[in-house]
């Protein structure tokens, strides 16, 4: 097994200006690892310290105490240079929750080509990669469009083809899918599912919807800035009550045969189920087979 | 009885520009009083529009809104009143926090409204309940409180003048599932005590079906259906063709009754689909053609 691409060890921070978080750290003591092409979702309440962890990665805070390594790198090394800052932002592109602040240009071509050209690549090379990248978000008819007259979905779509343009190895989602509407969350997800499977990126998707977050490889929950359990999604969501404890919930499907098992003692195991095993267990159990 | 009717309503923007784009083609709609309305539809569908109407924040280019029985534009000049009968909390309103204090701040509408100190004490005091804050945030700064704490501090600013109609885009947008238990339960518990009209708009469907009295769909600028939760929620394919989804449980109940399951397809709680497959299981009537 190869070194992960990311690693956290006893990572610390605290947010100096603010008064309530005195001593209140927003991470806390965080040691995790996320290898290359693993997708990775990160649940916790607000204020668990997901956000802080994501910016923690790409460099947009430092750590207080602790280690981060990238790709084998040390970043929380005091002799980092600009240029190696600028190495690991290219490794970890970021997607935001709002689109809006994260479009530059009047034209969606030009907004995908930011990114490039600040990398300094050749023009017929970000050409290639504007190409690539809007076809990849299934974008490219809208090419010549101008951002703002885009739907939500297509939008965050944009903002992912910015970020797929610049090549990373890792791109963390933080709440990409929050301002959408159904649609926009599908759309969304199959893009993020395909860059994973397809193009072999690691994915970390920081989300508050549970039915997300089962698509995932590993599920990491914070809770007040530490981490809180970590394992498959079928770890994790057989134990609803810990999840309710974090303030968060589980997938409606697991809190039915939660209730279930309980009300009608039933003993069908706590895991994420697809819709058709799911019923067909709760079928079984009616017919009393 | 209804609290808000609108009548042939017409919205369109940047009319006579190359863009121009119809947001609301034709609207009739009521709005039941004394209960919570949900206004669910994909992006772009006109949701927006539709509440901005009920305060008169936008006017509509033809068309009628009625609350309580009164066009709000009969008067264009004092339109600025129907602010005080209809409390608006714009997506994201931690963003409209300015007072040095708490209490500052959720004191401003009553203020305007020109309401006697003791009435205001009073008000603030029953709005902080609601949506969950202690009497000691009062003297805080809005600005030393976190995310999911101003949103409540502006959410009992609204609340605290008293509106007949409480409309509120997204008020659970970005929150975490306590978060949201939390702000939509007080919400519900605010119409339930003070039998005060409110209307929501968002995206969750499974927020929704547990929270709402009775839901508006709409599409591409029209209402495309709307009555209680169960009859809304029921017309699963229609909600699909939408652009909407179905609450999970909900799918689930659906795939149970494709399989020959002889069960209600009116479900879209989880706790509603426990009692139900509960009474299949212990009444033995499972039913259907296997």
């Amino acid at each position: 097994m190869s070194n992960p691409l990311i690693k956290l060890e006893n990572v610390t921070f605290k947010y100096p200006d603010s008064e309530i978080k005195e001593n209140n750290f927003a991470v806390n003591n965080v040691s995790l690892e996320i290898n290359k092409g693993e997708f990775v979702a990160i649940l916790g309440h607000n204020g668990s310290g997901k956000s802080t962890t994501a910016k923690l990665i790409n460099m947009i805070l430092t750590a207080e105490s602790g280690k981060i390594f990238v790709d084998g790198k040390d970043i929380t090394d005091e002799n980092m240079t600009e240029d190696d800052i600028f190495e690991v932002r290219k490794k970890i592109g970021m997607v935001f929750q709002n689109p809006d602040n994260q479009i530059v240009a009047t034209v969606v071509e030009e907004d995908v080509a930011f990114g490039p050209e600040n990398l300094g690549l050749d023009p017929k090379e970000i050409r290639k990669r504007v190409d690539e990248a809007l076809e990849l978000v299934n974008m490219k008819e809208y090419a010549r469009h101008a951002p703002h007259k885009l739907s939500g979905g297509q939008k965050q779509r944009i903002a992912i083809a910015g970020t797929i343009a610049m090549k990373p190895q890792c791109i963390i989602f933080d709440e990409s899918t929050a301002m959408l509407d159904p649609m926009g969350r599908k759309d969304v997800m199959n893009t993020i599912k395909r860059l994973n499977k397809v193009e072999g990126i690691a994915i970390v998707l920081i989300t508050h919807y549970m039915n997300e977050a089962v698509q995932a490889d590993k599920v990491i929950v914070m809770k007040n800035g530490s981490v809180y359990l970590e394992g498959t999604p079928n770890q994790v969501f057989s134990q609803p009550q810990k999840l309710w404890n974090a303030g968060l919930e589980v997938p409606q499907s697991i809190e039915l045969i939660d209730k279930l098992n309980k009300e009608l003692g039933f003993d069908i195991p706590l895991k994420v189920y697809a819709l058709d095993e799911c019923t067909e267990i709760i079928k079984n159990k009616l017919m009393k087979e | 009885m209804s609290i808000v009717e609108l009548k042939e309503i017409n919205f369109i923007y940047g009319k006579k520009s190359p863009y121009e784009i119809k947001a609301l083609d034709n609207v009739n709609l009521t709005i039941e009083e004394n209960c919570i309305t949900g206004i669910i539809g994909h992006t772009g569908s006109g949701k927006s529009t539709l509440v901005q109407l009920l305060n008169g924040l936008i006017k509509a280019d033809s068309g009628v809104v009625y609350i309580d029985g009164k066009d709000i534009w009969e008067k264009p000049k004092e339109i600025s009143r129907i602010r005080f009968d209809v409390g608006m909390v714009m997506q994201y309103p931690e963003y409209q926090l300015f007072a040095d204090s708490v209490k500052e701040d959720i004191a401003f509408g009553p203020k305007n409204m020109g309401l006697s100190d003791e009435e205001i004490e009073k008000r603030i005091l029953q709005s902080i309940e609601f949506c969950g804050l202690e009497k000691d945030i009062l003297d805080k700064s809005p600005f030393d409180l976190s995310g999911g704490q101003k949103r409540r501090v502006a959410l009992a600013g609204v609340m605290a003048m008293n509106p007949k109609i409480l409309v509120l885009d997204e008020p659970a947008a970005g929150l975490d599932p306590k978060g949201r238990r939390e702000i939509l339960g007080g919400i519900k518990e605010y119409q339930r005590k003070s039998s005060n009209s409110v209307v929501i708009v968002s995206h969750s469907m499974e927020d929704m079906a547990m929270y709402c009295d009775r839901a508006i769909v709409m599409s591409h600028a029209r209402v495309v259906t709307h009555g209680t939760c169960e009859e809304v929620f029921s017309q699963h394919q229609l909600l699909l063709d939408v652009g909407l989804d179905v609450p999970e449980i909900t799918g689930i109940i659906l795939e149970l009754r494709k399989k020959g399951i002889n069960i209600p397809d009116n479900i879209y709680t989880v706790d509603g689909a426990v009692t139900a497959i509960k009474s299949l299981y212990l009444n033995g009537s499972v039913g259907g053609g296997v």
